[in-house]
């Protein structure tokens, strides 16, 4: 009994681990999309998709990957937002498949303006790893809490995202920083120099 | 239903300081991406020693015990430039002992003062009069640091500033706190 409860608690964990990081990442790549609008409009001019359907592809995509993202951890327990994942990690997939085949790289814009990765294998890779997640939440440990608790935890991904965020921006600032003070003593001749000279001649 | 419509704002309010905190590291992207563009990055350019490399320090004229270090810094200075008073500033009155420094007079003359404010003594600093040193060791900027490895020129970068100056410090401080260090007695009998 007890190692069965054990086991259940386990399954539930698990569970509710894997729905919070694919909420996380949902709400990380569809915001970041939706931020570097121009970039993914590039990705998909390359990727082939026609002129007159790019304009609603640029905000729908990172749309649904919002409402999926967070419908996955406030209702786990049905089966619409999971088969919004399943579209969606098809969909990266085919899009790998294209890259892998065209004749230039084409630049993935999967977390918007995050990183310089081509589309190809990595997006085929990850089908398998989506797929298993899902078939996990749906048939292995099905989870279920209140639309309160729900919302709770889609708080918590968020919150988790922007402290991550946060120490990627402190890291950038402190590097910025000794920069622009290695900068102040260094000899190299700077425009405002320039404008002194000319205005004492 | 209050609790509801709380934790939803809660959800919104740290979605859009998400926004924001991407929106400035996209910021500091761009100005490093700027910065590298212009050449305004605070970074060590290597500098290629040519035939100096492997050779001993004492045969261009630098002192002789630097040949019997396991690590030390050969740091090439000119009375001339900011940075390297910066240098100077930064070390506090006080030369490391695994520091040795060359400095180049420019346009001074033996009978005037130097402007960098270092005490020259001979254990630790020495003064390139002619320049023939740093010509010798194909140093053709300043400030430039030059590491000794097992009393043999190894490798040289520029330093643009004071930061760069101590991450080199650092590297040869490790080195040489990871590797016996010569008591006088065995430096006598080498």
């Amino acid at each position: 009994m007890r190692e069965n409860m054990s086991a259940m608690a386990i399954d539930d964990g698990a569970a509710f681990l894997i729905s919070v990081s694919m909420c996380a990442l949902f709400l990380l790549a569809g915001t970041e999309k939706l931020r570097s609008r121009d970039r993914f409009e590039e990705t998909l001019r390359e990727l082939g998709i026609p002129a007159q359907l790019i304009p609603a592809v640029v905000v729908s995509l990172p749309a649904s990957e919002i409402v999926v993202g967070i419908s996955l951890v406030l209702v786990p327990s049905s089966w619409l937002p999971k088969i919004g994942a399943l579209i969606l990690a098809i969909s990266f997939a085919i899009a790998g498949v294209v890259g892998m085949f065209s004749r230039e790289p084409v630049r993935c814009s999967c977390l918007g303006s995050i990183g310089e990765h081509a589309l190809g294998k990595r997006q085929l890779y990850a089908l398998p790893v989506w797929l298993l997640g899902l078939a996990y939440l749906e048939w292995v440990a099905s989870i279920e809490w209140t639309l309160n608790t729900g919302a709770y935890y889609v708080v918590l991904s968020v919150l988790t995202l922007t402290v991550l965020k946060s120490t990627s921006l402190a890291r950038r600032s402190t590097a910025a920083h000794s920069t622009r003070q290695a900068m102040s003593e260094s000899n190299v001749v700077r425009p405002s120099m320039f404008q002194s000279i000319q205005d004492h001649s | 239903m209050m609790l509801t419509a709380l934790i939803c704002a809660l959800a919104v309010l740290t979605m859009v300081v998400l926004v924001l905190l991407s929106a400035q590291v996209e910021m500091y992207r761009n100005l490093e991406q700027l910065r590298i563009q212009s050449g305004l990055i605070d970074r060590a350019v290597p500098v290629d020693l040519g035939e100096s490399k492997g050779q001993r320090p004492s045969s261009f004229g630098l002192s002789s015990h630097l040949d019997l270090e396991v690590s030390a810094l050969v740091l090439f200075l000119s009375d001339k430039c900011a940075v390297c008073r910066s240098i100077i500033a930064g070390l506090g009155g006080a030369v490391p002992t695994e520091v040795f420094i060359v400095i180049d007079p420019g346009t001074a003359t033996r009978d005037s003062k130097l402007t960098i404010g270092i005490p020259v003594d001979e254990s630790n600093a020495l003064v390139d009069w002619e320049s023939s040193i740093g010509r010798a060791v194909g140093i053709t900027a300043t400030p430039t640091g030059v590491v000794v490895v097992n009393g043999r020129f190894s490798h040289a970068a520029t330093l643009p500033s004071t930061r760069e100056f101590f991450a080199m410090l650092g590297s040869v401080k490790s080195v040489d706190s990871n590797t016996h260090r010569l008591t006088s007695a065995e430096r006598k009998t080498r």
